[in-house]
């Protein structure tokens, strides 16, 4: 086989997991998260030749990733819904624990739903990713302060649009 | 909020996905992407070859159903990128050959100091590609040549002549072409599609754009020499953290959104002075339309610091048109009616497309802020928005 697409195969089929959990907060669906990851991962394969050495083709994924999902029209203007159908949660635990937890993903997931996508990105990036402001701006293409005031906007608007889970949020991180 | 509980839940419902091998579908997509690139080279090399055999009209590839503008030069029998004047095609110019214009309520027969404007669709689609299309008020709409979505939403750019097109495609090629889509050249790679548009000098022979570094992030500005052979790219010494660049007519001011409002700059990068009246917590901007030809007064959509700060790609609406030296709003004629974009012509008059009913109408203003004449748009542009006003 190609060195080179030997090489590719290896960092699709090691780096896939990592960028479907980011896909999936970001579109809310199993389908569209592997739609995303497949087409970063595409045009990370076009541009192989350049990237397979510098280390950093887990960087340009994401961004493309990030660029495909989050600029891919102005969605603001296009009515969106994340789709309904919830996957079988995961995991065992006790049944009062595990009923809670679904529960708390349906929340959150609804309400992520009512989020931009860059909103979304925002946050997917700061709190999922632990990107710091300069790194989510560079992933996103924009500056330090529209990430501060998007990451701001996002969380208020996630309190507004699911505030028992803010409520949770912040009656548990009050008891800390 | 407390952000590691949010952290913890949203660990939690990424865990909620299976992983899949992607491995074959993204080949699959790979290739896919690779062979339309390809086929984009090779019609534009057949248009050369055909141009040079005196058939480029009866093969030209990648065109729409419609003819030619007649305003649109053919390409030249050269397989040099240089264009050159050729005959006009004597087929009809119209979406609808033999109609009279539709719209043509113009107020006065003025109408003929609109430029030509260029329209994209104002909303997604859903189609991989859509056409330009151009209107000069008093005749009918022109569809022009096909451009990715992201080229419409993001970076499509028309050169002051109306001629030639440039945009950036999903593979962050950076391409130009006429505007009926012959004489199509890949001028550069790895340049980014969102930050900064395919920006045209006012003479149309150069290009600002901004490179996409290895790391997927934002890098140098450049302004890229279209005409050059090696396609020579003078770099920009400094790396503002500003996006959607305009370039006045007279070739003196850059304008870039810049943290929440407007900065000008010189057409190296040099900065020169912001745009007063932005604030984290008063009015912002994410967004600038259009740059008046001597950088004085910019159009551009303005809005509370408690509204959307906008997405990466560009939003061509307009709310203002601001002084840029002392940030007042500068009043438009706009017969009680909404503005909804506002682009600066090189002759000092603007077009303001205003709603009007179910549709839209377009103003032509003098350099005193007067109505000069007014046409209604056709029904075919209700669904599409200004890209360009040239000529």
């Amino acid at each position: 086989m190609d060195p080179l697409l030997s090489e590719f195969d290896s960092f699709v089929r090691t780096r896939t997991p990592a960028l479907l959990r980011s896909a999936y907060l970001l579109t809310g669906d199993q389908h569209l998260a592997e739609d995303l990851v497949q087409s970063a991962l595409a045009r990370t394969h076009r541009s192989w030749n350049r990237l397979h050495h510098s280390g950093n083709a887990e960087a340009y994924t994401r961004k493309t990733m990030y660029h495909l999902q989050v600029s891919w029209w102005r969605r603001r203007r296009v009515p969106e819904s994340m789709p309904g159908d919830l996957p079988e949660p995961r995991g065992g635990g006790s049944a009062p624990d595990h009923a809670h937890q679904t529960s708390l993903r349906l929340t959150l997931r609804a309400a992520l739903a009512k989020l931009s996508p860059k909103q979304r990105a925002v946050l997917v990036l700061r709190f999922f990713e632990d990107r710091t402001e300069a790194e989510a701006a560079d992933l996103l293409g924009v500056t330090v302060g529209t990430v501060k005031s998007q990451t701001a906007k996002s969380l208020a608007r996630l309190r507004a649009v699911a505030p028992e889970l803010a409520e949770l949020y912040v009656l548990e991180g009050s008891t800390r | 909020m407390n952000d590691q509980r949010l952290r913890l839940d949203l660990t939690a419902l990424a865990d909620e996905v299976t992983s899949v091998d992607l491995r074959d579908r993204t080949l699959r997509t790979s290739r896919r992407l690779g062979i339309q690139r390809a086929v984009a080279t090779s019609a534009a090399a057949l248009v050369l070859i055909a141009a040079a055999t005196g058939t480029a009209l009866a093969i030209r590839p990648n065109q729409s159903p419609n003819p030619l503008p007649a305003d649109t030069p053919s390409v030249t029998a050269s397989p040099s990128p240089t264009r050159s004047p050729s005959p006009t095609p004597s087929t009809s110019t119209s979406e609808v050959p033999g109609a009279p214009p539709s719209g043509g309520s113009s107020a006065d027969t003025s109408a003929g100091q609109f430029g030509k404007l260029f329209y994209g669709p104002a909303e997604v689609t859903g189609a991989e590609t859509s056409n330009l299309r151009s209107w000069r008020p008093g005749s009918n709409p022109v569809r022009l040549l096909a451009l990715p979505e992201i080229a419409f939403k993001g970076n499509v750019g028309v050169s002051s002549d109306g001629q030639r097109v440039a945009w950036v495609d999903n593979s962050n090629d950076l391409f130009v072409s006429d505007a009926d889509g012959s004489d199509k050249h890949l001028l550069r790679s790895d340049v980014d599609p969102y930050c900064i548009t395919a920006v045209w000098s006012p003479d149309g022979r150069q290009l600002l754009f901004r490179e996409l570094k290895a790391t997927g992030g934002s890098g140098r500005f450049g302004v890229l020499d279209t005409r050059s052979a090696e396609k020579t790219v003078r770099w920009w010494s400094s790396e503002p953290a500003a996006c959607h660049a305009l370039w006045s007519a007279d070739g003196q001011t850059i304008a870039m959104n810049t943290d929440t409002g407007v900065t000008l700059y010189g057409t190296d990068g040099t900065k020169r002075r912001v745009l007063p009246g932005f604030s984290p917590d008063g009015w912002r901007t994410n967004d600038v339309v259009s740059l008046s030809p001597d950088g004085s007064r910019i159009a551009l959509l303005r809005h509370k610091a408690v509204g959307d700060a906008g997405d990466v790609a560009r939003d061509l609406r307009v709310n203002v048109v601001l002084d840029t030296r002392s940030g007042k709003q500068v009043t438009l004629p706009l017969g009680g009616r909404t503005v909804r974009q506002v682009y600066f012509q090189s002759d000092g008059s603007t077009v303001v497309r205003v709603q009007a009913g179910s549709g839209y109408a377009v103003l032509l203003v003098d350099e005193d802020g007067k109505k000069v004449s007014e046409t209604a748009e056709p029904a075919s542009l209700k669904d599409m928005q200004i890209l360009a006003a040239v000529g």
